[in-house]
């Protein structure tokens, strides 16, 4: 539209036409500085709103499945006790120490002599998947021993009736001249905990 | 197109036409005295603010509607352009005397409503400032260009013969007024005003008779307060002229009133019946008007040669029948006095009381319509 | 005979109104306001959505806020209901792969005949375990196989070798737990000892212990 135009036009044309730009102009502010700013902030704060609302939703969840886990917690830690005290645990330090002070009452009652440990290289556990934090090994001491073939089964049954879960890694007799005096070897495993997958 | 006319004086109400034209035929779909608008035509600048719009019944909602007034400051008239161009420089003053200019006859001189001219014509239009007042002359318009001057508006359209034009003018409030009387938004719009008189003019252009001349026709148009006379060689305006020295019908029903000593309530049943004569009454009113008539015709058939043994009388209503008489015997001349409505196809459900009254609203609405000859 | 029309028209062209109701100096004014109090409403209706999504969102965040605690809590047995379950299965691996040979060892020497005389008696120590394999960057944290194969390895002297063979016989049945029916004879020889004036045969038998499984 030039000047020409609009001068020609008729005054209450012109007086409408002005109008009409003048509300359109209020309606280009409107939009612009009202209705697009609110659209924005509004979708901003549904996906806000969308958010809080899984999250609420996944903590209803996890909080309507606490009971359960309570109790499943409270039989697993049943199903692990006996593991627990079958573990081997270093006293001051030493597993070997610790297997002695388990296995002392067992050899002396079987009737080996000159029973002596060692630690043997621990032996890794496959591991489950997915890894748990705290994993466990199969601790390997070494018993070395002299007495009769039938001590060292009598010190193995002994081993098996009282302790379960300590198992033979290895045994090996040594005819010596006396029968009585042969030299025995066992090397016996226990759970022990490993190391750590993860701080 | 709907052609209605405005503030005819003594009437109750405007006559109102409406025309279609259908299968290269035109309808007269409606004819009615409707409501008038609320409200005077103005007669000054002041007067305008108070302006009334005016809603058409719905049988004349037409998309268009050409408006016929009659103004006592309006004048329609046969001039030159140097009359024109001094009556646009007259300004308001002359609105009451512009009908007049071109017709007022010289005392002693029986004139055709010509005036004589102060320049020939074939002088330039170019407007160039007067010598005697420093006033800028207006420009002759263009043919048929509404322009304004000095308070009026005028519009002009060449005649025949050269160096004549038929004049329009009105006031220009007037012309305002007019022009927002019908509201927008609303069928019908104005979409033309004219004068009643130059409305008049194109009343016959459809008239079976008229277009069997060729448009060669004399008219003989009847108005309450005088007798008008129009020429047409082929279609084409050649005369046009307020009959000098006589009335309308109102003071030819005056006449006879007075000289036949009846009342206003019996003088359309003596004018069309035959129980009284009314001839010797009519006859001193019709002798002047006659006597212009024989005038006219020889005018036509010298000027511009026209030898017509007839003519129409149009608008006349009651007392028709006895001019035709008076014509017939002192003039030796046919005066035929068709239906206003002849040449239309009358549509089904319209009828029409007293149709000479519509004359000027069929008219308005014919040249609204832009039909010719 | 055609001749142009009679019409002396007093209206100029720009008072021409249009019968329409619908005007373009009508309607553009229209239309604007009605874009305007479109965009109000509109507006208004953004607002009143917004107000109502963020108390909405308050009140959730309120909610969430209120059981943060406790759901730490639960999270936190979750994860260690999980830990435990992993240990568990870990050390299921374990038990399954307990050897308890204890009662065949014992049943052993009462199939030995009289004619051996048993001299070693030893399992083979379990194969290495590779935690880095060639080319890996970090050790492994547990072995790449759960099955342990020993040998036992039986060695003695004997007179002749039907003793040896009613020995290979004997440990056919019962001693599942101990051997499997792999065995291979390492060797069979004359021995430098004596007895009874002769000269004594040495025997090596190794038998293929059951696989030990680390598995469920």
């Amino acid at each position: 539209m030039n000047g020409s135009v609009f001068d020609n036009m008729a005054p209450n044309a012109k007086r409408s036409f002005v109008v009409s730009a003048v509300l359109a102009a209020i309606a280009t502010v409107l939009y612009l500085f009202c209705v697009q700013p609110a659209e924005d902030q509004l979708t901003k704060t549904k996906a806000e709103l969308s958010d809080l609302q899984d999250r609420q939703a996944r903590m209803n969840n996890d909080l309507k499945s606490a009971s359960t886990i309570k109790k499943d917690l409270e039989e697993l830690e049943a199903q692990l006790k006996p593991y627990q005290e079958a573990m081997l645990v270093p006293l001051l330090e030493s597993y070997a120490m610790r297997a002695k002070s388990i296995l002392d009452p067992l050899a002396i009652g079987a009737g080996l002599d000159n029973v002596e440990y060692s630690r043997e290289p621990f032996r890794a556990l496959p591991l489950p998947k997915p890894m748990p934090r705290q994993l466990h090994t199969r601790a390997a001491i070494k018993v070395s021993a002299t007495g009769s073939y039938q001590n060292a089964v009598s010190f193995l049954l002994r081993l098996e009736k009282e302790l379960p879960l300590v198992s033979l890694q290895q045994f090996d007799v040594i005819a010596q001249a006396k029968p009585e005096r042969q030299s025995l070897t066992f090397v016996l495993e226990w759970p022990a905990k490993g190391g750590l997958t993860r701080k | 197109m709907t052609g209605v006319e405005l503030f005819s004086a003594g009437a109750e109400g405007c006559r109102a036409v409406r025309i279609v034209y259908k299968k290269k035929v035109w309808h007269l779909s409606a004819a009615d005295v409707i409501k008038a608008p609320n409200g005077e035509l103005p007669t000054c600048w002041e007067d305008t603010p108070h302006q009334p719009t005016w809603d058409m019944p719905h049988a004349f909602q037409a998309p268009h509607a050409a408006i016929a007034v009659n103004s006592a400051m309006g004048s329609f008239a046969q001039s030159t352009p140097d009359a024109v161009v001094q009556d646009m420089m007259a300004g308001l003053d002359a609105a009451h005397s512009a009908a007049s200019n071109a017709t007022k006859a010289e005392p002693g001189k029986k004139r055709f409503g010509i005036k004589r001219d102060i320049n020939p014509p074939g002088t330039p239009k170019s407007a160039t400032p007067s010598a005697d007042s420093g006033i800028r002359k207006p420009d002759f318009p263009n043919a048929g260009e509404c322009v304004s001057a000095n308070g009026r508006r005028f519009v002009a359209r060449p005649m025949v013969e050269p160096g004549f034009h038929l004049c329009a003018t009105l006031p220009e409030f007037q012309s305002l007024w007019l022009s927002r009387l019908l509201p927008e938004g609303k069928r019908p719009t104005a979409s033309s005003i004219q004068v009643a008189e130059s409305a008049l003019m194109a009343s016959v252009f459809l008239q079976p008779e008229f277009r069997a001349s060729n448009g060669n026709a004399f008219v003989i148009f009847a108005r309450r307060d005088a007798f008008f006379f129009a020429g047409y060689k082929n279609g084409e305006p050649v005369l046009w002229l307020k009959c000098p020295s006589a009335g309308g019908t109102d003071a030819m029903r005056a006449t006879v009133m007075k000289t036949l000593g009846v009342d206003e309530s019996l003088v359309d049943s003596i004018l069309n019946e035959s129980l009284i004569d009314p001839r010797p009454a009519i006859e001193p009113f019709a002798r002047p008007i006659f006597a212009q008539l024989e005038l006219s015709l020889a005018y036509l058939a010298t000027k511009h040669s026209l030898k017509l043994d007839k003519a129409f009388l149009m608008g006349m209503g009651p007392g028709a029948s006895y001019l035709s008489a008076y014509a017939e015997e002192s003039l030796k001349l046919k005066l035929v006095s068709p239906d206003t409505f002849n040449g239309l196809v009358i549509d089904k459900g319209v009828k029409v009381a007293d149709s000479p009254s519509y004359l000027v609203a069929l008219g308005a609405a014919i040249a609204g319509a832009e039909v010719s000859a | 005979m055609k001749a142009s029309s009679v019409h002396l028209n007093l209206l100029k062209p720009g008072e021409l109104r249009s019968s329409s109701p619908i005007r373009l100096r009508v309607m553009l004014p229209i239309g604007a306001i009605l874009a305007c109090a479109g965009l109000l409403l509109w507006w208004g209706m953004l607002f009143t959505q917004l107000l109502m999504t963020k108390a909405q969102a308050q009140g959730i965040a309120g909610d969430i806020a209120a059981k943060e605690k406790e759901h730490a809590e639960a999270i936190q047995q979750r994860d260690l209901a999980r830990e435990l379950k992993l240990q568990l299965e870990q050390l299921d691996y374990y038990k399954a792969g307990v050897r308890s040979v204890g009662d065949d060892l014992s049943k052993l020497a009462e199939v030995v005949p009289l004619r051996v005389q048993l001299k070693e008696l030893h399992f083979s120590p379990p194969k290495a375990q590779i935690l880095q394999p060639p080319g890996a960057k970090i050790p492994l944290f547990g072995p790449t196989e759960n099955v342990e194969t020993q040998k036992l390895v039986i060695a003695g002297l004997t007179t002749k070798e039907t003793p040896v063979v009613s020995l290979m016989e004997s440990l056919e049945t019962g001693f599942e737990g101990l051997i499997t029916r792999e065995r291979k004879i390492n060797s069979f020889k004359q021995d430098a000892a004596e007895a009874e004036g002769r000269k004594l045969l040495s025997f090596e038998i190794e038998y293929t212990m059951p696989e030990r499984r680390f598995a469920k």
